[in-house]
């Protein structure tokens, strides 16, 4: 039996020290355990190690019918809510031929928006965190809070909503939705100058990400990651665009990208995609009726047969999943494809040559988090 | 060359479902036709044996396939595409994690999730949920026209290149 | 004069944040002294479980065990028995594992009469977890100290002073802005 900790000391290097980050280091998000091999400061292997969250959702969910699959894929990724519903929710749709009324998928895709900027708020303040600033975490955190209050209002829960099904949402939204976005909007809007301050225009976080942790661009193709992470290397790549769901088609809004690749390229992709999603929560805001039907006509009991791969952009990337169906009341098989999981293969690749006190940073920009990675 | 394949148009992915043996000279084949980002590979218990799926886009102008092949209980194992695309490093590690699928030729074929020392592979449909064997549980016979060949009546006509799933 | 320019960088970094600081200092905090101060929770906040009666003591549930078969963490648990005298079923047990249950509703959405509801009370923190093996007295008892609830059929619904259950009003229900939007249309037009 190979070492369980997959790096076995090479004869002869006694220069080569092994050291195990995690799983339960404070610097690192959630459960991960990455063993390093460090040459004095240099790091010159590193092997991670995930499952340490595991509870093997897939198996769960083959003895789920497909409503109650959804409240299962809530728990995923923990941080961004109802966009993991998501995916199965389009693909049983997909598979069942059921309509969705266009006010339901404009509902879906504000409060997809909203957990968008929860979510990078959240990685706002932990990355920060990381890099050894405390305040921004209490300020991220002040406004995500906002946001969760206007989730719950309408959803009923705050961070797992349970929110989206087959043919729309569960319930319709509270009266005061529109005003209390609009002004969460105006809110985030003058708030943001003061993170722009504290965070990319911090000559700490210059100094400690501009040139670190550089991933090509056609590494980061060929090494599936997706999200903030490949279109700070220069690809436009965003399913939004490439293959659009719900109501992002009638909605307008840029594809953030960067060339430089480096750990600052995704600080700064991250920020602008907030000043995109707060563009098109204020056109939604506009379009979206204020009353109509919020939920198509779905049966009560769906049988399904087939498979279908659909995939939504998550704050983290291209979050998919595969439904197979084989005619009966529950999925024979769904594979959820992570986002979190795909880009944080690319931790070999960033880390060899970096700075050991480079791979928390590097760390934090892939933004991981282990609920959708372990599943 | 000369393939043993099944193409199939669903929604908007072509599916080609090979024999094993050409798994990875579609792969091949399939690189050199531009296809350059790996979305996942999935893995399914199909009753009779194990599936691989893998699903790659085409970046430059998102066209999107699905390359399947099927594999017996008994030699569960395919040649990996690591080297090909090196995103679907954990993917390919997770399938053989919890499907029990090997991968010839992968660099660090070791568990993903689960503890190393565990010898069952959970996905699997012989195992409930709860991981127990399932008593009465038995493969089903492999399929006749084989999951690669294509259906007998329409030889020529089954591979529409245009789509009628949209 | 790169040495004076970084302590000029450093000075006006501190600066910046030390700005951003004093401005939240006068804003109004987001925490809330939790035991003095009672949290206003939305109507349709999912905190607990409840099992409604009628404003006459009787039971609404008519035991179709359609929550039972909704519910993904399989925690209800109902047994029931044929009604000697009239139609329809009564209950023996009905049990809900509360610390199993993961709060998504789905029970609430299945239930045909409004019987089953989710209320605000977040209050359940205990040291014996049995405890949380709700039966349904249990579950009455929930009901009959909350002064609102949500189901989808019914919407939310208010127990006035005096002991009545009413349809709360349309502030309070998710999709009441047609009814808030209404009057105002009308008085437009005329």
């Amino acid at each position: 039996m190979s070492s369980t900790i997959g790096l076995e000391p090479v004869l002869g290097r006694s220069d080569e020290m092994i050291v195990n980050m995690g799983p339960q280091h404070p610097a690192t998000h959630g459960v991960l355990r990455v063993v390093i091999g460090l040459e004095g400061e240099r790091i010159t292997r590193a092997v991670p190690h995930i499952g340490y969250l595991h509870r093997n959702h897939e198996k769960i969910e083959e003895s789920r019918t497909y409503f109650q699959v959804v409240p299962f894929t809530d728990r995923m990724d923990y941080v961004s809510g109802t966009q993991n519903e998501l995916p199965v929710v389009l693909a049983v749709e997909d598979l069942a031929g059921i309509e969705v009324p266009e006010r339901a998928k404009m509902i879906r895709t504000m409060f997809f928006e909203l957990f968008r900027i929860a979510s990078h708020l959240v990685w706002m303040g932990t990355a920060m965190l990381d890099l050894g600033a405390i305040t921004p975490f209490l300020y991220t955190f002040w406004d995500r809070e906002i946001i969760l209050g206007i989730v719950e209002r309408t959803a009923g829960a705050r961070m797992l909503p349970n929110y989206y099904t087959f043919g729309g949402v569960r319930r319709d939204l509270h009266p005061h939705f529109f005003k209390d976005v609009a002004e969460f909007l105006d809110h985030l809007e003058k708030r943001m100058p003061d993170y722009e301050h504290l965070v990319l225009e911090n000559p700490i976080v210059h100094a400690r990400t501009v040139g670190v942790g550089v991933l090509s661009k056609e590494r980061a193709v060929a090494r599936g990651v997706s999200g903030p992470v490949l279109r700070a290397s220069g690809v436009a790549y965003d399913v939004r665009k490439a293959f659009p769901y719900d109501a992002y088609p009638e909605v307008e809004f840029e594809i953030p990208t960067s060339d430089a690749g480096d750990t600052y390229a995704r600080f700064w992709v991250r920020f602008q995609e907030i000043y995109q999603s707060v563009k098109i929560l204020r056109q939604l805001l506009e379009k979206t009726p204020k009353t109509g039907p919020f939920k198509g006509r779905a049966p009560a009991r769906l049988k399904i047969s087939g498979e279908r791969y659909r995939a939504v952009e998550n704050s983290r990337g291209e979050l998919g999943v595969y439904v197979v169906g084989d005619g009966g009341d529950k999925p024979y098989r769904i594979k959820h494809r992570g986002a979190a999981f795909s880009n944080l293969q690319v931790i070999p690749d960033l880390f060899i040559g970096a700075k050991f006190s480079d791979a928390i940073a590097i760390l934090s920009s892939l933004d991981p988090v282990f609920g959708e990675i372990d599943r | 060359m000369d393939l043993r394949i099944k193409r199939e148009r669903l929604f908007d992915e072509d599916v080609y479902t090979v024999h094993p043996d050409d798994y990875r000279a579609l792969c091949e084949q399939l690189k050199k036709d531009g296809f350059d980002y790996p979305r996942a590979i999935s893995s399914l218990d199909m009753g009779y044996g194990l599936r691989v799926v893998l699903q790659l886009t085409r970046m430059s102008d998102l066209a999107k396939v699905e390359v399947r092949t099927d594999v017996s209980y008994d030699v569960a194992a395919v040649d990996s595409v690591t080297d090909l695309w090196p995103g679907v490093e954990w993917h390919e590690r997770e399938a053989y994690d919890l499907m029990g699928i090997s991968f010839r030729g992968h660099p660090d074929l070791r568990r993903l999730l689960l503890e190393e020392e565990w010898d069952l592979h959970p996905l699997q449909k012989r195992y409930d949920t709860g991981g127990y064997l399932i008593p009465d549980w038995r493969p089903a016979d492999w399929p006749d026209p084989a999951p690669w060949q294509e259906p007998a009546p329409s030889q020529e006509d089954a591979a529409p290149e245009g789509g009628e799933g949209e | 004069m790169s040495l004076l320019n970084e302590v000029w960088q450093a000075v006006k970094a501190i600066g910046t944040g030390m700005a951003t600081v004093h401005k939240r200092v006068y804003e109004e905090a987001p925490t809330e002294f939790y035991p003095y101060v009672e949290l206003d929770l939305p109507p349709v906040s999912v905190q607990s479980l409840a099992l409604v009666e009628n404003e006459d003591g009787t039971e609404r549930c008519i035991v179709c065990l359609q929550c039972e078969r909704a519910c993904p963490s399989q925690v209800i648990s109902i047994e029931r028995h044929r009604n000697p005298e009239g139609k329809g079923f009564l209950i023996d047990r009905f049990d809900i594992d509360l610390v199993n249950c993961m709060y998504c509703s789905a029970c609430v959405e299945a239930c045909p009469v409004s019987s089953i509801v989710t209320i605000q009370d977040f209050e359940l923190s205990t040291y014996d977890l049995h405890t949380l093996k709700a039966d349904i007295d249990f579950l009455h008892e929930q009901a009959r100290r909350s002064k609102k609830w949500y189901s989808p059929k019914l919407g939310v619904e208010i127990r006035t002073e005096d002991g009545r259950i009413e349809k709360a009003p349309p502030e309070m229900q998710p999709g009441g802005l047609a009814e808030l939007l209404k009057p105002a249309a009308e008085e437009e037009e005329s």
